[in-house]
């Protein structure tokens, strides 16, 4: 049995085109605990979660879910997690049902079962009787929901979210937050995510890695790097630690 | 729970038959568009030409003869329904054209030529409209009309002379018999053997052809849908097997095309038959059935096998090229181009290949050739007529190699992120803002 549910060793990702998006990167998540990966544009954080979904694979390193070698089990892997990527889409000619039965029919062992995820992904979605509607009729708030609610409904043992509330005004940001936190604690459900909200990390994350130009370089509770860094939120932490401030100081 | 290859399969479906972009540029314009535009050539060619034989009609008579033989030629065309208005001149006779078929003139010594056994003259007036197919059609119909009256006096006056009508229009005739192989189909006309020939060997490739632009414009859609919905990260990460998804996607694009192209085919092939029927006997098609079982012994059934098996071949193959090209696109749009890229190459290989005889070359040499892809289909026909069994075979297998080739590349290519990171149309970089947002929502 692994200690993590996630380790990430030493991983390095040179992309075709010679750009180095990571260069060394380590670190674990437990499970069951919420982890966040923070870092500015461009640091690798969508590199890291699309290697550890088996999208992508490093140039070298050790990347592992559950014990299973991203690169060389991926379909081991596949079967522990459920991703949502920053800019995912959905069939737009599906209906919101359709689209939930039809991820629904890959994890569920039986038709009860599918069901189950069925009316759970319905409620955590909150699109009431518009679930019924062509996808293509949803507005951008809408669509997240729907992709939330898919990530959830198959209670994955390891959750990848990438930007969850990515393109979602405030209320929806807060109600997303809600059920992910809900979710994850009712059902043992382990999550990396990554955000540039750090009120959004603050209130969802156990443990956040602070990522920078493809290297760990901060890692910690909220409470913990706010006490080390001496500042009073994650974004103090982050612009101190990063060098925003500098670059504040050059804007203004 | 349930298949993997049937979810997305089932998925395939619905996205197809749901996406306007998909059903209107392959479904709606190829086939509805064509279809509608057959049957109504169809129809109205067939209208047309029943109207033009059905005898009968208004024709302006001026007869400046007046003699024995022009009368015989008026009593003729009333006989054949046509109704005759006399006029005493051409002038007035076409100032009164109105509905008429036409404005006969029998010229002055009309009868005196005959009788003295001399070519005589009729003249006929015909006044273009507007351009009709039908009005063209039906106006001309007199001309049958006076060569048929000219067939009967023609047998009358070698008959008057105590000859054999017709030994005198054909003292010499000839009977054709058509060698194929070790084969002879006797008292049969050549053209009678190049139909089928022509339709095996020319029609059929050119199906498959125009088939396999459909299917190669599908498949590539199907998978640049999968981009531009931004579905492929999370199609990606799902478990289920690669080759099921390519399967799946495959199996798909493959029946629509296939009803697609067979609904534009069979309304092809309804109209050709409409127009190639008119004036044709039941005995005539006894006869070409007859000939093509001819055939068929003469080539052997190994030939249209090969053809049907290197056919779905050579659309798998078109199929995988797709797959593989547009799994480096972004949108449906460059799917769509990209899939030209297959399509134009392949049909002009099929054209190319009508213009080789490959029948007269060495059988090594024929084998090499049968090797190639896409072309090989043109030469079936021909090596079964050059009695090579082994290249037909080598047409046949080689194709579904190629297939499985291409598309054993694509399932790999789909399980690694080359399908994420290479890019065969690459966007105009945006400028990016190095730095962060600020990061407050």
């Amino acid at each position: 049995m692994p200690n993590y549910v996630v380790e990430v060793n030493d991983l390095h990702k040179v992309y075709p085109d010679g750009k180095e998006a990571l260069k060394g990167l380590s670190f674990n998540v437990k499970e069951g605990e919420i982890y966040g990966l923070i870092g500015p544009n461009g640091a690798g954080k969508t590199t890291t979660l699309r290697i550890l979904a088996t999208i992508l694979e490093p140039t070298s390193g050790e990347a592992r879910i559950y014990g299973y070698d991203v690169k060389t089990q991926p379909e081991q892997v596949r079967k522990h997690l459920s991703y949502l990527p920053e800019e995912a889409g959905a069939y737009k000619y599906l209906t919101g049902i359709e689209f939930l039965e039809f991820i629904a029919s890959f994890y569920a062992k039986n038709e009860e079962e599918k069901r189950r995820m069925i009316q759970e992904a319905w409620k955590i979605s909150g699109l009431g009787m518009r679930i019924k509607d062509k996808i293509k009729t949803y507005s951008k708030g809408m669509l997240r929901r729907l992709l939330i609610a898919k990530t959830l409904m198959v209670h994955p043992k390891l959750a990848i979210l990438d930007e969850p509330t990515s393109g979602l005004d405030v209320i929806n940001s807060t109600r997303v937050r809600k059920i992910i936190k809900k979710y994850t604690r009712e059902y043992g459900i382990t999550v990396l995510l990554s955000s540039h909200n750090m009120l959004e990390v603050d209130y969802l994350c156990d443990r956040v890695g602070i990522i920078h130009e493809g290297r760990l370089i901060a890692e910690g509770t909220p409470g913990e790097l706010k006490k080390k860094y001496e500042a009073e939120n994650l974004e103090e932490v982050f612009t101190k630690i990063v060098g925003g401030e500098e670059m504040w100081e050059v804007i203004s | 729970m349930g298949s993997d290859f049937v979810i997305i399969f089932m998925k395939e479906m619905k996205s197809i038959i749901r996406d306007p972009k998909i059903l209107i540029t392959m479904i709606i314009v190829p086939v509805v568009m064509t279809s509608l535009m057959y049957g109504i050539m169809g129809t109205m060619t067939t209208q047309a030409v029943q109207q033009a034989m059905k005898p009968g009609g208004k024709v302006l008579l001026v007869d400046l003869d007046h003699g024995s033989w022009a009368q015989n030629l008026t009593k003729y065309l009333i006989s054949e329904k046509y109704t005759l208005i006399k006029y005493n001149s051409v002038d007035e006779a076409l100032k009164n054209y109105d509905d008429a078929l036409c404005v006969l003139v029998i010229p002055k010594g009309f009868s005196e030529n005959l009788t003295r056994g001399v070519r005589a003259y009729v003249q006929i007036y015909y006044k273009i409209r507007g351009v009709s197919f039908t009005s063209m059609m039906t106006g001309f119909k007199i001309y049958g009309a006076i060569n048929k009256y000219a067939d009967t006096i023609s047998k009358e006056i070698i008959e008057k002379a105590g000859l054999s009508p017709e030994f005198v229009s054909s003292p010499v005739n000839g009977t054709s018999n058509v060698v194929i192989g070790n084969t002879i189909i006797k008292n049969v006309d050549p053209s009678q053997v190049t139909g089928p020939l022509l339709m095996m060997g020319v029609f059929v490739p050119m199906i498959i052809g125009l088939l396999a632009g459909f299917v190669a414009q599908l498949s590539a859609t199907s998978i640049a849908v999968e981009k531009e919905q931004k579905m492929l990260e999370t199609l990606l990460t799902l478990p289920l097997s690669r080759f099921s998804l390519i399967a799946a996607k495959v199996t798909a694009a493959f029946i629509v095309s296939l009803i697609g192209g067979g609904a534009y085919f069979v309304v092809l092939g309804w109209y050709f038959s409409q127009v190639t029927s008119m004036g044709e006997t039941t005995s005539g098609g006894a006869a070409s059935s007859a000939v093509l079982s001819a055939l068929m012994k003469a080539v052997g059934m190994q030939t249209p096998v090969a053809l049907v098996v290197a056919g779905f071949g050579t659309l798998f193959l078109a199929l995988g090229m797709a797959l593989v090209l547009a799994m480096f696109v972004d949108d449906v749009r460059s799917a769509q181009i990209i899939s030209g890229y297959i399509i134009a190459p392949l049909m002009i290989s099929i054209f190319i290949g009508m213009f080789i005889n490959i029948s007269s070359m060495p059988p090594a040499q024929q084998t090499i050739l049968a090797a190639i892809p896409f072309i090989n289909i043109v030469f079936i026909m021909n090596l079964g007529l050059a009695g090579n069994v082994f290249a037909e075979l080598v047409a046949a297998v080689s194709s579904w190699i190629y297939a499985g080739i291409v598309l054993y590349i694509a399932s790999r290519i789909i399980g690694t992120e080359k399908i994420f990171t290479m890019k065969l149309f690459k966007k105009r970089a945006k400028r990016r803002t190095r730095g962060f947002h600020l990061l407050t929502r």
